[in-house]
């Protein structure tokens, strides 16, 4: 399986400085993007998207995978300086990064977090270099009818852990479905759903999808709400006059047993499609408490809880890579947009990638390990400057947003029908977000789409139309077994949890009112 | 609001609307010329639009039969004077494509961004102004460093 002369090819992609220059300019906005409250991981890498097309292969790579780590860090700083997570996943590290901030150990949380990131991360990588060639390795005796199965339960994982509402996440992905099959029919090459505008023919574009998605519906989403920043100021100003405060080792070492279960628990949580790093992070928090010493801590400025929910957030960045490189499914919106960086490179993610460009991959898994220490070495020096980004008021933020994406929109390509598709896009985000309809399946559907299409009709090919041949091998069977059971037990759940839930609040109520 | 006996919760609002939309793309894959044209997999071309059709129009049922018991937050908070802002910065927004595309990309930037800035609340005036002009500036200096050219500026 290892072979030099691929290992050869790879080094000589990332001894090339245009990679990490571009690794650090990816860092850089990315924790800039993560900071900002309001600005997902997903909204930064889809704006980044466009540019990639114009830099050599190893720098898109270099540039994509800097803005995902810097981000996924990035989204501590704010939580930990004003109790307002920059993203989702480091929405459990406020609970105990502002507690420390108000202590006035900022310094003490900020480099905790890093630390426990990035150790996090680098565990995370090697194990995905380790185990994405091996599984792709399985995933090549994959026929088309295995494949079409694997889709199917991506799908049903996707829709159903994204949202509390397990039929709105299959919906928003059946909304996903009928967005990817616009345009034109890959066997009979005729134009299907494009309502005579000649401009569909060629279907809806990743960038413009991805963009109106993230960027523009959650801009539109804020212009109503305006919320305004800049009151505390005076505690983002603490983390950098409090040099005194910094993590010493003999901390960082009590750490470890919190960062093992973030790595453990959000590995898990990155190669399951559908999970992502905000499960991760709470699922490794919830356990790290519960099997704490020191556990009454928790939720009062506690070292482990910031170490295990930031371990647990970091540990997905690798994992999600795995269905993406070994099978072609991405499992998360990020893997999804990396997805589409390596598309846009002629680099179509599936197991046959590993043989075909193999130096390519080899050089992307490097990047993805290599960047850590960027990341590292940028986020020191940067973090106390970068606490006071998420002070930026959204009277400013909101139009530079509106203007970078419609700027990365078009300068792509320089098709204004892009643009349109983008707007139009954007209105249907802000839709699904105000009824809360997840958006991940959406897009991840909108992706999956032509690669289940593709291998349900290889399968018909192979098999002269008979369905039950076409998923006849046990792996499908069990893969589509599975999906069925997720299905149904899905609703189960939710139901339960949704009869847990109005309990707390009755019994909340009724503890209100006997007060 | 109520209908009858029936409570149309945003959420039987929403699948409503989907399942209609839904259904037209199902009439659409069931009549037009292109839907029945066969492909060497035994398959119509109208094939994949009507099944994921069908399974939104399924979903949507069930959003519409089984509601959420909780009304959306975002929802609740929504108020005609945000709906109003956020149609100004949409229209914005276009304004600022078309601009760019006839007068590139400086000529487009600085005066929505600042328009942009004020509608939404920095005063006085000339601070809209001057994060405006900065912002058209790092926008640029960004794409610079990305390597990405700009319309109507390299």
């Amino acid at each position: 399986m290892f072979d030099p002369q691929v290992l050869g090819e790879a080094l000589m992609i990332i001894a090339d400085p245009s990679v990490w220059y571009q690794v650090a300019i990816g860092v850089l906005i990315g924790i800039t993007v993560g900071a900002i409250p309001g600005l997902s991981t997903s909204a930064g890498m889809a704006l980044t998207l466009p540019a990639t097309l114009m830099l050599p292969t190893g720098a898109a790579f270099g540039l994509i995978i800097g803005v995902y780590k810097g981000s996924t860090f990035g989204g501590s700083i704010s939580a930990i300086t004003f109790a307002t997570p920059g993203t989702a996943g480091a929405a459990m590290t406020s609970l105990d990064g502002y507690p420390l901030m108000r202590q006035g150990k900022g310094k003490k949380a900020l480099q905790t977090a890093l630390y426990s990131s990035v150790t996090a991360d680098v565990a995370t990588d090697i194990m995905t270099m380790m185990v994405a060639p091996m599984i792709a390795v399985v995933a090549l005796s994959f026929g088309p009818g295995e494949r079409t199965a694997l889709i199917v339960l991506a799908f049903m994982l996707i829709g159903t852990l994204a949202h509390e509402s397990p039929v709105k996440g299959l919906l928003a992905a059946a909304m996903g479905m009928v967005l990817g099959i616009i345009g034109i029919d890959p066997v009979a090459q005729a134009s299907r759903l494009t309502f005579g505008f000649y401009w569909l023919r060629d279907g809806i574009d990743i960038i413009p999808l991805m963009i109106g998605m993230f960027a523009v519906s959650t801009m539109l989403l804020q212009i109503t709400e305006h919320k305004t920043g800049g009151k505390v100021a005076e505690k983002a100003s603490e983390v950098i006059k409090k040099a005194s405060e910094g993590l010493k080792f003999h901390e960082f070492r009590k750490t470890f047993k919190s960062i093992g279960l973030g790595i453990g628990v959000g590995s898990i949580c990155g190669v399951l499609p559908g999970l992502g790093s905000t499960a991760a992070s709470m699922l490794a928090y919830t356990l790290a408490k519960r099997l704490s010493k020191n556990s009454s801590e928790f939720g009062k400025g506690s070292l482990e809880g910031i170490a295990a929910a930031e371990a647990g957030n970091n540990a997905t960045v690798g994992p999600t890579l795995i269905p993406l490189l070994a099978f072609g499914v991405p499992g998360s919106t990020p893997a999804a947009l990396i997805g589409g960086a390596l598309m846009l490179k002629g680099l179509t993610p599936s197991p046959m990638l590993f043989e075909t460009h193999a130096s390519m991959v080899v050089a992307l898994l490097l990047i993805l390990l290599l960047a850590n220490f960027v990341n590292l070495i940028l986020s020191s020096v940067v973090f106390p400057i970068y606490a006071r980004v998420g002070q930026l008021p959204q009277q400013i933020l909101v139009p530079i947003v509106l203007l970078l994406s419609v700027v990365g929109t078009y300068a792509y390509r320089s098709n204004p029908y892009d643009v349109l598709i983008m707007f139009l896009i954007g209105i249907i985000g802000f839709l699904m977000k105000i009824y809360e309809y997840p958006i991940p399946p959406l897009v991840l559907a909108f992706i999956l789409t032509p690669l289940l299409e593709q291998s349900l009709r290889r399968s018909l090919v192979i098999t002269s139309g008979d369905v039950a041949a076409a998923f006849s091998s046990p792996l499908s069977l069990v893969m589509l077994t599975a999906a069925v059971l997720i299905f149904f037990l899905s609703f189960k759940i939710s139901s339960k949890m949704e009869a847990v839930s109005a309990e707390a609040k009755q019994e909340k109520q009724a503890d209100k009112e006997a007060r | 609001m109520k209908i009858g006996k029936v409570y149309l919760s945003p959420d039987r609002v929403s699948g409503i609307v989907i399942a209609l939309l839904a259904v037209w793309l199902l009439y659409i894959s069931y009549t037009a010329e292109w839907a029945f044209q066969e492909t060497r997999d035994g398959l119509s071309v109208g094939f994949f639009p009507r099944i994921t059709n069908m399974a939104t129009i399924g979903l949507a049922l069930l959003v519409i039969i089984f509601p959420a018991q909780t009304y959306p937050e975002k929802l609740a908070k929504l108020t005609p004077r945000g709906i109003i802002k956020a149609g100004i910065g949409f229209i914005i927004a276009i304004v600022f494509f078309i601009l760019l595309q006839n007068f590139g990309y400086f000529f487009a930037a600085f005066p929505c961004l600042f328009l942009g800035m004020f509608l939404m609340g920095v005063r006085p005036w000339y601070f809209a102004a001057l994060y405006g002009a900065i912002a058209t500036g790092a926008v640029f200096a960004l794409f610079y460093v990305l390597g990405f050219p700009l319309p109507g500026v390299y």
